[in-house]
């Protein structure tokens, strides 16, 4: 790590430690911690979507596995609650390695319309297994974690997503300056190049899925010990929709640019709620006009796997 | 080149989380400083959250109609103590997630006396452990039993439940004579709830149930195969635990199969719009209800006349309820101040029932109203009617 990163590291930490102690407000710490769990989220799907060009619509089912998973492994059988969120992480990346692999013939479209199936049959069995998940009822009562028999409180939250936050940005990071993420990119840009370069695609795009549904689970795993109650609502199709707005509108491909459009995306219709029913509206209208003024999304550089690929027909055709 | 661009990235990172956080910090201590207003100011902020886009829009818009119309009669006559009530609405999209966001908007915001909240039960249990936690009086329309065995201290049922509705139509069911019955109810929590009731309360009349079949709500769409099954199964009655769209087409569909089994549901059927979808098809039918438009009771009349001149349409159950629920809640500030606490002890223990145009209403140990009685209604000559043997 170069010593000028290492300053950025800290100075986000020590900014992401002090600016809470100023909150004294119950509404802006809980924006806070849902924009970080955003974040979390958003980061798995940029290596899935951004990194690795994999388009997937079924992304709110990590969301809901990792959720469901520490919630009935903690309410059921007693186990802990940080090993019940590790648990998820784990529960998530394996329901990641079950998807990655009849999906792996899949492309473009078709493998969008494979994903989107997947998210629908996942929230089909949260609604259905009622010994298991209880049903359309949901999972209330969820309990909280406690340190050294203190009852979290939102300012203990918010720390502890906020950390897991940045652990996860870091890891995020590395992967996309691996040889993971070159991988990963090598794949997204042109499959049959990078096949013919040694890189095995089917592994890689199965890695992709599999780190990604592991942040993903590491946010529901934190969401459901934090809201205390979940329900198969709660992890529906539009809200893997909002995931897939939030990293194209910060701008895929970049890393930062996902969580960008995470605190875009979370925050702006909570400022809007003045306008009750019509700021999705107002939204909307904002949302369309990012995507036509910046569609490489707000950080910019997110398409440019997509006019690469362009470049690369164009000269195919010269050919 | 790669190197450059994350350290712009990492600091427009920075940049933006500390410009949102100065943002928020600052809306922070704007709420803090209001905190001795709820006494101060002129008015009584009372929270209303519920649907408004989606799919039960509707019923969300007739709640905020409801409440409204509460809150313009009370103004109107003066308001309480002199302070007018002023209604703070949110919308929470039928979403749990922001059903919670909103809950901690009113959590945080000082002002407020007490919520009128969701329509979802997912949405109501969402919320239900911030309103605890800051003390804020809730009074929801869910109907699910997951809020009475959670039994949250500052959360009240106004709406009926799924237990008392479904084994009031079981009795009546088997006091018609039908002894062996089919559900075809709606796979949430809503009908869910109806069907384990009234599998349950049949059979400890001593009834059967023929069968149970679960349908999509808003995607089911072909339910001749269901009917079919229904008719082969020997059942003499069937129940629906679902909402009135899917009830007309059931109907409909029922019509064209010859099928003639007498139909029994709850306040979900009961809407203007399935006499309007349905037609000749749902003559007959039987649903639970908590009051009917036509019936010639003055506090009803009036209700529905001053509804009828503000909004050009007739009241559905869920208008009346939150109209119930902002009277009572007038009621209780009227009596007990403002109070969080006082407002919560007094809901607990009513001295006397409140009579809305619902209905007669107290809570229970879990935070149900209680109702003596359900109205029996049946369609007849294409609008609905009191049942009458």
């Amino acid at each position: 790590m170069s010593k000028n990163r290492l300053i950025q590291y800290v100075l986000l930490v020590i900014i992401l430690v002090t600016v809470p102690q100023f909150i004294k407000n119950d509404y802006a710490l809980h924006l806070l911690i849902m924009v970080a769990t955003y974040g979390i989220l958003v980061l798995g799907l940029e290596i899935i979507l951004g990194q690795t060009g994999l388009f997937s619509l079924g992304h709110a089912a990590f969301f809901g596995m990792g959720a469901y998973t520490s919630a009935l492994l903690v309410m059921r059988l007693g186990v802990p609650i940080w090993l019940g969120i590790i648990l998820a992480v784990l529960a998530s990346g394996i329901l990641g390695f079950l998807l990655g692999f009849p999906t792996l013939r899949l492309r473009g479209d078709y493998l969008a319309i494979a994903t989107l199936g997947f998210g629908e049959i996942f929230g089909l069995i949260l609604v259905n297994w009622d010994s298991l998940t209880h049903g359309p009822m949901g999972i209330p009562g969820i309990v909280r974690p406690q340190i050294f028999g203190v009852v979290f409180d939102k300012h203990m939250y918010l720390y502890l997503v906020i950390a897991l936050f940045i652990l996860s940005l870091a890891v995020a990071f590395r992967i996309s300056n691996s040889f993971l993420g070159r991988a990963f990119r090598a794949v997204r840009d042109d499959e049959d190049a990078a096949e013919f370069l040694g890189i095995h695609i089917s592994k890689y795009k199965i890695i992709a899925f599999v780190i990604g549904g592991m942040f993903a689970g590491l946010a529901g795993g934190f969401y459901a010990h934090y809201v205390t109650f979940i329900s198969p609502d709660s992890f529906s199709y539009e809200d893997s929709e909002t995931l897939l707005a939030m990293v194209f509108l910060g701008g895929a491909g970049t890393v930062v640019g996902p969580v960008v459009g995470a605190v875009v995306l979370v925050l702006l219709p909570e400022i809007l709620s003045f306008m009750v029913q019509w700021r999705m509206l107002v939204v909307g209208v904002i949302m369309v006009l990012v995507m036509i003024f910046r569609p490489q999304g707000l950080m910019g550089g997110g398409m440019r796997f997509l006019k690469r690929k362009k470049e690369l027909a164009t000269m195919a055709e010269k050919d | 080149m790669s190197k450059l661009l994350r350290k712009r990235h990492i600091a427009t990172l920075i940049a933006v989380i500390t410009a949102f956080g100065l943002f928020l910090g600052g809306c922070g201590s704007g709420g803090g400083s209001s905190t001795s207003g709820s006494s101060g100011s002129g008015t009584l902020d009372i929270g209303w959250v519920a649907p408004l886009t989606g799919s039960s829009a509707n019923d969300g818009q007739q709640m905020l109609n409801g409440a409204k119309l509460a809150a313009k009669e009370i103004n109107d006559t003066g308001g309480i103590d002199g302070k007018k009530i002023k209604i703070v609405a949110q919308d929470d999209k039928a979403d749990p997630k922001e059903a919670a966001n909103i809950a901690n908007m009113f959590a945080g915001n000082k002002n407020l006396v007490a919520v009128l909240g969701n329509y979802n039960s997912s949405c109501g249990l969402a919320g239900a452990p911030v309103y605890d936690q800051a003390k804020l009086p809730m009074i929801h329309v869910g109907t699910s039993p997951v809020f009475s065995e959670q039994n949250h201290p500052y959360v009240f049922r106004i709406s009926v439940t799924d237990a008392f509705q479904g084994s009031f139509v079981t009795q009546w069911m088997y006091d018609e004579g039908h002894k062996n019955v089919a559900i075809i109810y709606e796979n949430d929590d809503y009908g869910r709830g109806l069907k384990d009731t009234v599998s349950s309360e049949m059979r400890k009349l001593g009834g059967k149930v023929a069968g149970t079949w679960s349908y999509m709500l808003g995607q089911t769409r072909d339910y001749t195969a269901i009917l079919t099954d229904v008719k082969n199964s020997g059942a003499d009655a069937i129940f629906i635990g679902g909402l009135y769209t899917e009830g007309a087409l059931i109907g409909k569909q029922m019509q064209g199969l010859g099928i003639k089994l007498p139909v029994y549901g709850t306040d979900g059927l009961y809407e203007e719009s399935l006499i309007k979808l349905g037609g000749s098809a749902v003559n007959g039918w039987k649903v639970s209800g908590l009051f009917l438009p036509t019936e010639n009771d003055p506090k009803l009349q009036k209700f529905i006349k001053n509804y009828q001149a503000a909004y050009k349409s007739t009241p559905g159950t869920y208008a009346a309820l939150d109209f119930d629920a902002m009277n009572l809640l007038a009621k209780v500030i009227k009596t007990v101040g403002t109070s969080h606490e006082k407002i919560q002890a007094y809901l607990v223990k009513m001295p006397g029932p409140f009579e809305g145009v619902t209905g007669n209403i107290t809570f229970n140990d879990h935070h149900d109203a209680v109702r003596k009685t359900l109205k029996k209604l049946v369609v007849k000559n294409g609008e609905w009617q009191l049942f009458q043997k």
